[in-house]
C-alpha cells in the first residue's frame, strides 16, 4: 500500500528473508523427518525428498499452465465452449499473423548470428589489447546488458524519432544525419519495403545481446591453451587460418550455447517490439500478438492458439539445446 | 573451463523461457440468466457499496457529493475504485457478490450485464421520465434496453471540442457554426500564412484512438445518430460505403495540403499529449486542435493556471450538408447501475439523477454535469463552465464509438487500420474491409 521507498525496501528484505529462510527450514526440516526412519528406508526416501519439492513446483507452474493453454486453445475467447481448430483456422488465415512469423523467422535469422559474430569479433580483438583498454572496450560493448529492453527501446526511440513539420528541429539522431544531408525527413518505423523497420528494431536486439556473446566467447578465447595456437603458428598457419582452423572449434562448444541462449530469447521477444511500435506496420511478432489478443482483445482462444504455436516453435530448439548439454557432460 | 558458465546460463533460461511462454490463463466466465425484474423495494439496511472506475484521486468530488447525501439521509455510502472495473464488476456480478451500484464507465458493459440479466431496470426505483427531461439529449439512449432504463449518468465528458488560440477572433477567424464554415476557415487560414490544424496520435501501443475519433464525429455529422449507432452495434457492416466515406473526409482534412501541421506522417509520429503545445507558441503553430476537455492538463502549466485567458474553445460544428442537422456531441459518461432494489439505493439513485448533483464535484474539477439543467456557475473554473454550456447546447450526445465497438475493433483494428490508411498503406476501403473482417462474432 505504502510508496515509501524506505518500506518497499525493507518489505523486499522480509520477502528474501522469509523466501530463502523458509525453503532452507523446510528442506532441512523434511531432511530432518526421513532421518528418523530407518537406515535402508532413509536412504531410499531421501532423493525423492530433495527433488520433490523442485518437481512439484515446475508442474504447477509450468507443466499445468502449458496443458491448459493447450486446452484453451480449443475454446473460444472466453474459454467457454469448444471451437476445435477453429482459433487455428483463424489465426493461419490471417495475413498478418503470416506476417508476424515471417517476422519472427527474421528475428531468429539474424539476431542470435549477429550478436555471436558482433561478440567473436570484439572479443577476438579486444583480446589482442592491452589489460585496461581491452577492460574498457568489453565494458562498453557489454554496458547495454544492464539496460531493460523497454529501457533500451527508449532509448532506440531517440534514434529513430522524426520531427515532420517545417521548421521544427529534428530530435532523432537518424532522422538529424538522413535530413542535413538532405534528404526529406521519413518516419523509419514505418517503412515496410524490405522489412527495413523490422531490421530496425533487431539492431536494437543485437545491440543488447552483443556484450552477453562477447563476454562468454571471450572467456571460452582465453581458455584455448597458447601451445595449440602456438603450434599452428610454428606450422605457417595465416592468423585468419588459426582463428578459424584452431580457435574457432575449440571454442565452438561455446559459440553453439550463446547461440542457443540468444536463439530462445528471441523466440519470446516482446518489450521491444511492444514499446517501439507496438506490433504496426507489419512489425508484429508472436508473443505481441499474443498479448494483445490476451490483454487488448481478451480473446483467450485465439491468445493461447498463438502461444501454442510459439511453444511448437521453441521445442526443437530446446530438445536440440539439452543434446548438447548432455554430449558436453559426457565429455 | 569453457562449460562452466554455459552449463549456469542453461539451467536459468531453461526455467525462464518456459515460465515466459506458458504464463497464459484463460479464465471462463458461466452465462447467467433470468428476465430483468426489479421486483419488490425491499427496506435497506442504512449502508450503500459503490464499485466504480473513476480511479481515488478523481473521486474526492464524488465523495464529497456521496458526504452529502449521507448527511441529509443517515445512509452509509463506501464508494470503491477498481483499476480493473470491467473485470472486476463481471466477476463479481457472476460470484453473487455484486455491489448495490457500481459506476460504469461506458454503457456497453451495461448493455452485456442487462442481457444477462444481472441489472436492475431502474423504472421500477425512481421516476425515469424526469430523467430523460432532464439529460443531455441521446445520453439515456445508451442505456435504455428493450423501453427499460438501466441507468443514471453521472458524470460526462465531451470529445466535440476544438480549441483555438486565445486570439483567434482577432485575427480575423470567425467561430464556424456549421461544417461547411469550418471547412472554408481551414482555407482561410492557409491563404494567411497559418496552418489549421495540429493533430498528434502517437499513443505508443494506443496508437491510432485519435483518427478512430475524428471517424466517429464524421459519421455521426455525415450519417446522424440512428446511423451512428448501426455502425456501432454492428448492425450494418464496417466496410459499409457511408463508412468508408466517413474515412475518406477524415483523410481529405488530413491529407490536405498544408492544412495539418508536419502532414500525415507527422500525425502518426507526434504524441498526442504534445499536439497542442503548438497553439500557444507566438505565432501560433497552428489554430485548431480538436481533442477532448481532459486535454487541458496537457496544456503548458503557465497556460492552465488562466485557461479561459489564455485559450479558446468552440463544439466541433455539425449541421454537415446532406448530413445531421443540428450539432451532435461525442463523449464519455459514467453510469450508476443498480443490483439491489433497496429503499437506500432507491433514495441515492434519486439523488443522483437530481439535476443538481454534483455541484460539490463541480467545485472539485474534473467533472461535466449530464445534465442540462445543472446551473454552471457551480464550476470552480470557467473554461469548464463554457465547455458545460456547449455540451448543454448539443442537438444529441453519442458515446464514443469505439468504447462501444468489441475491444479486438475498438481498440484494435479500428486504430491499427487507421493508422495504416493515414500512413498511406492501405486505402479507406482496404482499411475498413479488414476491420469489418476482423470484427468477431
Amino acid at each position: 500500500m505504502s510508496d515509501d521507498p524506505f518500506l518497499k525496501i525493507v518489505n523486499g528484505l522480509v520477502a528474501i528473508v522469509l523466501g530463502v529462510g523458509g525453503t532452507a527450514a523446510l528442506y532441512w526440516v523434511l531432511n530432518f523427518l526421513v532421518g528418523l526412519l530407518p537406515g535402508k528406508w532413509d536412504r531410499r526416501i531421501k532423493p525423492y525428498v530433495f527433488v520433490g519439492p523442485a518437481v512439484l513446483v515446475v508442474t504447477v507452474f509450468l507443466i499445468y499452465p502449458a496443458v491448459m493453454t493447450v486446452i484453451f486453445s480449443f475454446a473460444d475467447a472466453n474459454s467457454i465452449n469448444w471451437v476445435g481448430f477453429q482459433n487455428y483456422v483463424d489465426l493461419f488465415q490471417d495475413k498478418e499473423f503470416l506476417g508476424t512469423l515471417f517476422n519472427n523467422l527474421l528475428w531468429i535469422l539474424i539476431v542470435p548470428a549477429g550478436s555471436v559474430i558482433v561478440g567473436l569479433l570484439v572479443a577476438v580483438l579486444a583480446d589482442r589489447l592491452k589489460a585496461l583498454p581491452e577492460r574498457i572496450a568489453k565494458s562498453v560493448i557489454f554496458m547495454p546488458m544492464a539496460i531493460s529492453f523497454v529501457g533500451a527501446s527508449t532509448i532506440w526511440g531517440f534514434v529513430y524519432a522524426t520531427r515532420f513539420a517545417q521548421g521544427d528541429r529534428q530530435i532523432g539522431l537518424l532522422s538529424a544525419i538522413s535530413t542535413s544531408l538532405g534528404f526529406e525527413p521519413v518516419a523509419w518505423l514505418r517503412i515496410q519495403t524490405g522489412s527495413l523497420n523490422d531490421l530496425l528494431l533487431i539492431i536494437i536486439m543485437v545491440w543488447l545481446q552483443a556484450g552477453f556473446a562477447m563476454v562468454l566467447l571471450s572467456s571460452a578465447i582465453k581458455g584455448v591453451p597458447d601451445d595449440t595456437v602456438e603450434a599452428a603458428r610454428i606450422d605457417g598457419a595465416s592468423e585468419v587460418q588459426i582463428f578459424f582452423k584452431v580457435v574457432v572449434p575449440q571454442i565452438w562448444p561455446t559459440v553453439i550455447v550463446v547461440f542457443v541462449t540468444i536463439l530462445i530469447l528471441v523466440l519470446k521477444v516482446f518489450d521491444i517490439v511492444y514499446v517501439m511500435t507496438g506490433g504496426r506496420s507489419g512489425t508484429s511478432v508472436l508473443a505481441n500478438t499474443f498479448f494483445v489478443e490476451l490483454f487488448e482483445f481478451g480473446d483467450a482462444g485465439r491468445a493461447a492458439a498463438v502461444v501454442v504455436v510459439l511453444m511448437v516453435a521453441v521445442i526443437p530448439v530446446m530438445i536440440y539445446q539439452m543434446r548438447q548439454f548432455k554430449k558436453q557432460e559426457a565429455r | 573451463m569453457e562449460g562452466a558458465i554455459p552449463m549456469h546460463v542453461r539451467k536459468w533460461q531453461i526455467g525462464a523461457v518456459a515460465a515466459g511462454l506458458l504464463a497464459v490463463t484463460g479464465c471462463g466466465v458461466p452465462g447467467g440468466g433470468g428476465g430483468n425484474d426489479a421486483g419488490e423495494t425491499k427496506d435497506g439496511d442504512g449502508s450503500i457499496q459503490i464499485l466504480g472506475a473513476i480511479p481515488e484521486g478523481e473521486a474526492v468530488g464524488l465523495n464529497a457529493a456521496l458526504k452529502t447525501f449521507t448527511d441529509e439521509t443517515g445512509i452509509k455510502v463506501t464508494y470503491t475504485p477498481s483499476t480493473d472495473f470491467t473485470t472486476e464488476i463481471r466477476t463479481k456480478v457472476k460470484g453473487g457478490d455484486a455491489p448495490d451500484i457500481a459506476l460504469f464507465p461506458q454503457p456497453g458493459l451495461v448493455g452485456d450485464l442487462t442481457a444477462s440479466g444481472d441489472t436492475l431496470p431502474l423504472d421500477d426505483m425512481i421516476d425515469v421520465d424526469k430523467l430523460d427531461d432532464s439529460m443531455i439529449p441521446g445520453l439515456m439512449d445508451s442505456v435504455t434496453i428493450d423501453d427499460k432504463t438501466y441507468g443514471v449518468p453521472i458524470r460526462v465528458s465531451m470529445k466535440s471540442l476544438v480549441w483555438t488560440p486565445k486570439n483567434f477572433e482577432q485575427s480575423g477567424y470567425k467561430t464556424p457554426t456549421t461544417w461547411d464554415e469550418l471547412m472554408s476557415l481551414q482555407d482561410q487560414i492557409i491563404a494567411k500564412g497559418q496552418t489549421p490544424w495540429c493533430l498528434g496520435a502517437e499513443a505508443g501501443a494506443d496508437t491510432g484512438w485519435v483518427f478512430t475519433d475524428w471517424v466517429e464525429e464524421i459519421v455521426l455529422r455525415q450519417e446522424g445518430p440512428e446511423f451512428y449507432d448501426k455502425w456501432t452495434s454492428h448492425e450494418i457492416p464496417f466496410n459499409d460505403p457511408k463508412i468508408v466515406k466517413a474515412i475518406e473526409t477524415m483523410g481529405d482534412i488530413i491529407n490536405k495540403p498544408k492544412n495539418v501541421r508536419g502532414g500525415a506522417d507527422g500525425t502518426l509520429s507526434e504524441p498526442f499529449g504534445d499536439s497542442p503545445l503548438p497553439l500557444f507558441t507566438d505565432p501560433p503553430g497552428c489554430e485548431m486542435h480538436r481533442q477532448a476537455n481532459f486535454i487541458t492538463t496537457f496544456f503548458p502549466k503557465d497556460v492552465q493556471k488562466d485557461l479561459a485567458g489564455n485559450v479558446d474553445v468552440f463544439a466541433l460544428p455539425g449541421d454537415m450538408k446532406g448530413g445531421y442537422e443540428g450539432t451532435p456531441v461525442l463523449g464519455a459518461g459514467d453510469m450508476a447501475t443498480a443490483f439491489t432494489n433497496d429503499t437506500d439505493v432507491v433514495k441515492l439513485m434519486e439523488f443522483f439523477a437530481k439535476p443538481d448533483f454534483g455541484a460539490e464535484w463541480a467545485k472539485s474539477g474534473g467533472w461535466l454535469s449530464p445534465s442540462v439543467k445543472f446551473d454552471n456557475s457551480n464550476y470552480s473554473d470557467p473554461m469548464t463552465g463554457e465547455i458545460a454550456k456547449l455540451l448543454q447546447d448539443a442537438d444529441t450526445f453519442r458515446f464514443d464509438g469505439s468504447d462501444l465497438m468489441p475491444a479486438a475493433v475498438g481498440a484494435g483494428t479500428f486504430w491499427s487500420e487507421m493508422n495504416a490508411y493515414v500512413g498511406g498503406e492501405k486505402s479507406a476501403q482496404e482499411a475498413a474491409d479488414a476491420i469489418e473482417e476482423s470484427w468477431r462474432g
